[in-house]
């Protein structure tokens, strides 16, 4: 294990069959289209606006949903309830600093939900 | 040729986001066309997170010294705009470092150098440049561009990880202190007075003197990570052995407590509700998810010196006294100044030392150096740094002021200073003795 430890062995693969990762990427893009028709119309001067507050973070929802999947629960489970979080930050207006300065709040919840899971075979 | 009917603000917007879109969709198509390995993934994503405080001190440079400035007022930080910092940190991270498969690390510089010649100057409305742009240009290669790649070079070949280290100790710092502060009170409307200023009552002093304690302690860490470790603090680029000395034989998780309670410090020195909310994210971060993560990982890969070391070493708990395992071996010759201080210090010291210290003469003609040798921790050093080991088998005090010996450069500069004694030595006094 320590070979290659902390990381797998291999190329970095996109998981685009995974049906998981097509829900997500699917949730970010619908989460997306929701937001910018909320607030249309806008001018094109407020494009940089639309991009950095609805494209961008769907863009990296969309990357992290087709990302190779995590190799433990509490990294799938992180990796979900970030793509749902970028979702909502679509919809966060002036509060998407503090939703990313509480991400940690996030990787809390991935564990206790990893805690109180009745286990299912090893949690790594 | 852009299109003419266009306002000043369509065409800012529309530069914001090409320069945004455009590094971002250049590195999706590099991430599919290259498939990295891991460890070149990784590479990227340090050289990524060396951009951001970087370009953000570039930024301040070049407001300072009137190098450019950067259009419109939504979304900037202190005048630099939001989308274009996250889009250069990815061109000049990810991006380049994926075209380094092709491209060598001067040629990159070159190009880069090029493009800005090129475009700078025509960039109107987003880029107004200065008189002295060129200058801002040259900084932005030598503190932004080549370092980033050079870290990002260094991490995927798994080499130098003491000069990985500084990297990531002058990156995160440039977090801890630049970035993170300077979003939240920008975020909060917040004078930077509030946190940049001297210490006005003793309070603010006591609140110095103890962030500086807290990153002094926190470099030590990180420099043990990778001396002993030959690793990093960043978790994907850890050591390759289970850390047990230094801050660690004497808590479990010394970077991420000093990372929180910087925060708490900074937080306090400013008097910022805003921080003291990072400081706690801080630690929540730190007690839950770093704990399942060295649990998941570190158990699994080192799980018989991992669980050893947690038994003695717990996280958020600090010992008075190091947890010192593992038997260490002395060496040390039988006259000159090393001689002539262990002569007279041993006999006060020994008694406060914990662990199993086996002491013997060596022959000069073997050596030159005070030797420490610890082999089942991984740990040896000569000289001013061993005599520096020796001291951290002491209490929390005489641990503090070993580290003061070996930190990173001054430590270094002890160990040649102390050599040009004992060469003065052999060649003055030691034919009289």
């Amino acid at each position: 294990m320590l070979a290659s430890y902390p990381l797998r062995d291999g190329a970095l693969q996109p998981a685009w069959r995974n049906r998981r990762s097509q829900i997500l990427a699917a949730a970010a893009v619908a989460a997306a289209v929701l937001a910018i028709v909320l607030r249309s119309p806008f001018a094109l001067s407020e494009i940089d606006d639309v991009t950095l507050r609805i494209v961008f973070p769907t863009a990296l929802a969309f990357v992290l949903a087709f990302a190779p999947t995590p190799g433990t629960r509490v990294g799938r489970t992180a990796r979900d309830l970030t793509v749902l979080g970028l979702c909502l930050a679509v919809f966060a207006g002036d509060l998407l600093p503090v939703m990313l300065a509480s991400y940690p709040l996030v990787l809390m919840i991935s564990v206790l939900i990893d805690w109180v899971r009745p286990a299912r075979g090893s949690s790594a | 040729m852009i299109d003419s009917s266009l306002g000043s603000d369509e065409l800012l917007a529309l530069q914001r986001t090409a320069f945004l879109l455009g590094p971002a969709v250049a590195a999706g198509v590099l991430l599919l066309i290259c498939r990295p390995q891991p460890r070149e993934a990784v590479s990227a994503m340090v050289a990524f997170l060396w951009q951001l405080p970087a370009l953000l001190l570039l930024h301040l440079l070049a407001s300072h010294f009137g190098w450019w400035s950067f259009g419109g007022s939504r979304n900037t930080l202190l005048g630099l705009p939001i989308d274009v910092w996250i889009g250069w940190a990815i061109w000049w991270g990810p991006v380049a470092v994926f075209l380094s498969r092709w491209l060598s690390l001067p040629v990159i510089v070159a190009a880069s150098i090029a493009i800005d010649v090129a475009t700078m100057p025509v960039l109107s409305p987003l880029v107004t440049v200065g008189p002295n742009w060129l200058v801002g240009d040259a900084m932005a290669m030598t503190l932004c561009l080549a370092p980033g790649l050079w870290l990002a070079r260094l991490t995927r070949t798994d080499r130098d990880a003491k000069r990985r280290a500084m990297f990531h100790v002058l990156g995160w710092g440039g977090y801890i202190t630049l970035v993170i502060p300077l979003c939240v009170f920008s975020y909060l409307g917040r004078p930077l007075a509030d946190l940049y200023r001297l210490p006005a009552t003793a309070m603010d002093w006591v609140l110095v003197g103890v962030g500086l304690l807290l990153l002094f302690i926190g470099v030590a860490a990180t420099a043990e990570f990778a001396r002993v470790g030959n690793g990093t603090p960043i978790p994907f680029d850890p050591p390759k052995r289970v850390v047990i000395s230094g801050p660690y034989a004497f808590m479990a998780n010394p970077m991420q407590i000093i990372s929180a309670f910087f925060m708490a410090v900074l937080a306090l020195y400013a008097r910022s509700w805003g921080l003291a909310l990072i400081a706690l994210m801080f630690a929540i971060f730190d007690t839950v998810y770093a704990t399942w993560y060295n649990r998941v990982h570190i158990a699994l890969a080192m799980p018989e010196a991992w669980s050893s070391y947690r038994a003695s070493v717990k996280e958020w708990r600090l010992r008075w006294q190091p947890h010192v395992p593992g038997e260490a071996e002395i060496t040390i010759s039988p006259s000159g100044p090393a001689r002539f201080v262990w002569d007279r210090v041993w006999p006060l010291l020994s008694r406060r030392l914990r662990g199993r210290l086996t002491i013997r003469d060596g022959s000069r003609a073997t050596f030159l150096r005070l030797t420490y040798r610890r082999p089942e921790d991984g740990v040896e050093d000569h000289g001013v740094m061993a005599a520096a080991r020796i001291l951290e088998h002491g209490p929390l005090p005489l641990a503090v002021l070993a580290w003061l010996l070996r930190f990173p450069y001054f430590g270094g500069a002890m160990q040649r200073l102390s050599l040009v004694a004992i060469l003065v030595w052999r060649r003055t006094l030691q034919p009289a003795s």
